[in-house]
């Protein structure tokens, strides 16, 4: 495997239940703070404890329908992408943006009025639903639930015009996403990139799904980390990312910073990164695996 | 490009609304056929469109999803035609265009009645990436193996991904595809409220008229399509059957709107023009476009604008959407369609568009209208834009 893929860190823009100022982040999570509470979130169950973010969105989605249509996990990536672009001078035009989620958001109980209304005797009818039901439907909700929305927000709040790639499904896709970034990058390709990824289990259908992967020994968590990521000049910045390997067969994930700010799913790997550096290495549930390096 | 590795398709596969392999559908396209008909899955009759592009059942043995279904034929073609691959397995990878499969409407609706959670094994068997590894397992693969979702754009960008793979060296060989299953009562439901959908219910097979001025919204369809690629040297060594060249791939954001294609076609033509790069082609080099052509208002005014851009506004290469038969395989129609121009540039054939009666002003192109063509192409661009703005051009050449 060809591992001569490098690039310079300009840029770290991180937001987590620690904080959303990466340098603070990273202080908090080397002295070992913790930002795990007991969970408060409706339909969580009450022995329940997580790490939820406190991010104040209100300068970046200005607009009421850009909060209807944004998830959290893609508006915590917008938090981190705005963060991850300052000082950047540079033409967006050509700027990368490649962004690693879990899978497309859940339907946080927006559809269930239609649902109801396509129901008769508790039978669901499809005649109904073309009735009564889809006059109920939230008009919004496929376009709120396609995975590349986060990215697509992103592009569009911040005018983010060049390459650009959405990899989901497993907790590799964070890591997948910084190595398409870099390659990028190294390449020639994108003058700059941001590269990251974003994850929330927090809203009523990732508690679901979390309960129901038998994952509630650990707290669930929430994060966006985004680095914004240029060709190696010279200039001094926050370290040097390399492109590691990939293929499949491992099953250890990032796990070291759980007890601080819970398991925050796809942004897991890079998380782990923000303490230290180091290798990023994402692992799906199916054993794919992804690695980069972070020499700060 | 001088220095960099070549990348050559050796196998191709495609389950299609209109031919369950690569030879029924492409004999289809050339003839013309629609595969755009009423929908047979449910009762669609009082929905506004009632009307899809729907895959042939495929036979149920180990009642697998249809997606997985699909996927699994397709691949299979294509390994069949590609022959074994020789290479270690973890030099082996797969790149896949997907979305999460959803729940069933009577699933949604039980659940929300009676509060039942989703089991453990539907979660996993629903995820984005569940296809990936299915396909991984089959082709014996170990290498990287991801999972593009990127709307309609994604498994242009999964053939792309393969592409800078093996031409950077890291793999020797990418299965790369896609595969997407929509029709059904909410996403029906859910397109309509968009807005996206034609709805032609009393013509089916005259719904899809991409760049037709009477052209009222795209017809949802369904498939798989897949490509085996192999870096070039390797493939000579064991003497395996060169079908074209994969040479160039450029992917770019619109930042614009969710669901609208910018006006001026910025986009379009950036992914174009760097895929052209990619290639080291010349615009004036592209003989044929299979476009995205979606039959929406929105998209084929801005496809056409973009074009423009890179060809200019006369002459330029010849166009056709073959969504006019197939409708918008969504996340499968990059992969699909690559392997429509590849077949296009082996066949000295461009397939039409059909149902193209009174080209749009506003979308004045060398449109292969109606009828195929026959004309020797060597290089042909392949595009798929998503919602969300997401751009893929992919260039397909001749192989000499």
């Amino acid at each position: 495997m060809k591992n001569a893929l490098r690039v310079r860190v300009a840029e770290v823009g991180v937001v987590c239940a620690l904080g959303s100022d990466f340098q603070e982040v990273r202080r908090r999570l080397r002295a070992g703070e913790s930002a795990i509470v007991p969970c408060d979130i409706p339909g969580a169950p009450v022995d329940w404890t997580a790490a939820r973010c406190e991010v104040d969105d209100r300068p970046l989605l200005t607009r009421r329908r850009d909060r209807k249509l944004f998830s959290r996990a893609a508006t915590l990536l917008l938090c981190a992408a705005s963060k991850a672009l300052v000082g950047w001078e540079g033409d967006r035009e050509e700027l990368g943006l490649f962004v690693g989620v879990r899978r497309e958001p859940p339907d946080t109980g927006e559809a269930e009025e239609a649902i109801l209304a396509s129901a008769s005797n508790k039978v669901l009818s499809t005649a109904l639903l073309a009735e009564e039901g889809r006059h109920r439907y939230p008009p919004l909700q496929p376009l709120k639930t396609l995975p590349n929305m986060a990215l697509a927000h992103v592009a569009i709040q911040l005018g983010i015009r060049g390459e650009s790639g959405v990899v989901a499904g497993g907790s590799a896709a964070g890591v997948m996403a910084v190595r398409e970034g870099i390659a990028a990058v190294a390449e020639g390709r994108s003058p700059a990139a941001l590269v990251g990824a974003a994850d929330s289990w927090l809203d009523r259908g990732g508690l679901r799904d979390w309960a129901r992967l038998g994952l509630a020994e650990r707290p669930p968590g929430e994060a966006a980390v985004v680095f914004r990521i240029e060709p190696e000049d010279g200039r001094r910045g926050l370290g040097v990312m390399e492109r590691g390997g990939a293929g499949t067969g491992r099953d250890e994930r990032a796990r070291s910073h759980w007890g601080q700010l819970g398991d925050c799913g796809v942004a897991d790997a890079l998380v782990a990164a923000v303490s230290a550096g180091g290798t990023l290495v994402g692992v799906d549930a199916g054993k794919g695996w992804a690695e980069a390096t972070w020499t700060p | 490009m001088e220095g960099q590795r070549k990348v050559v398709v050796t196998g191709m596969g495609m389950i299609t609304p209109i031919g369950r392999d690569v030879a029924s559908s492409w004999q289809a396209l050339v003839d013309g056929r629609s595969g755009v008909g009423p929908i047979r899955r449910f009762d669609a009759s009082g929905f506004p469109v009632t009307f899809a592009a729907e895959v042939d059942a495929l036979p149920d043995e180990d009642q697998a999803d249809l997606k997985i279904r699909l996927a699994s034929a397709a691949v299979k073609e294509a390994m069949e035609q590609c022959g074994p691959l020789p290479y270690e397995p973890e030099r082996i990878g797969v790149c896949l265009g997907s979305e999460a499969a959803r729940p069933s409407l009577p699933v949604v609706a039980r659940r929300y009645r009676t509060g039942e959670l989703p089991r453990f094994s539907e979660l996993v068997r629903n995820a984005a990436h569940m296809p990936t590894e299915i396909v991984a397992g089959l082709v014996g693969a170990k290498g990287l193996q991801s999972t593009v979702s990127t709307a309609c754009t994604s498994s242009s960008q999964a053939v792309g991904e393969g592409f800078l793979r093996i031409r950077r060296g890291e793999m020797d060989a990418m299965v790369v595809g896609g595969v997407d299953v929509l029709v059904g009562p909410l996403m029906i439901t859910g397109f309509s409220l968009l807005g996206a959908l034609s709805t032609r219910n009393e013509d089916p097979q005259a719904a899809s008229r991409p760049f037709d001025q009477d052209r009222d919204g795209f017809v949802l369809g369904e498939g798989a399509g897949f490509l085996v690629l192999e870096d070039e040297q390797r493939a000579l060594e064991r003497g395996a059957q060169i079908l074209v060249e994969l040479s160039g791939f450029g992917c770019s954001s619109n930042a614009w709107r969710i669901t609208d294609s910018p006006p001026d076609g910025r986009g379009a033509a950036q992914a174009m023009s760097l895929a052209l790069e990619s290639a080291g082609l010349t615009p004036g080099d592209v003989g044929y476009v299979n476009a995205h052509g979606t039959s929406t208002p929105m998209n084929d005014p801005s496809e056409t604008r973009g074009l423009h851009r890179v060809f200019g506004e006369e002459g330029g290469p010849w166009v056709s959407s073959t969504k006019s038969m197939m409708g918008h395989l969504v996340a499968a129609c990059g992969a699909v369609e690559a392997v429509v121009a590849a077949l296009a540039i082996r066949e000295g054939v461009l397939p039409p568009t059909i149902n193209l009666e009174n080209p749009d002003p506003m979308c004045q192109l060398r449109h292969v209208a109606k009828e195929a063509r026959p004309l020797a192409v060597d290089h042909a661009i392949t595009n798929a834009f998503g919602f969300g703005g997401s751009n893929g051009s992919l260039v397909l050449s001749r192989y000499v």
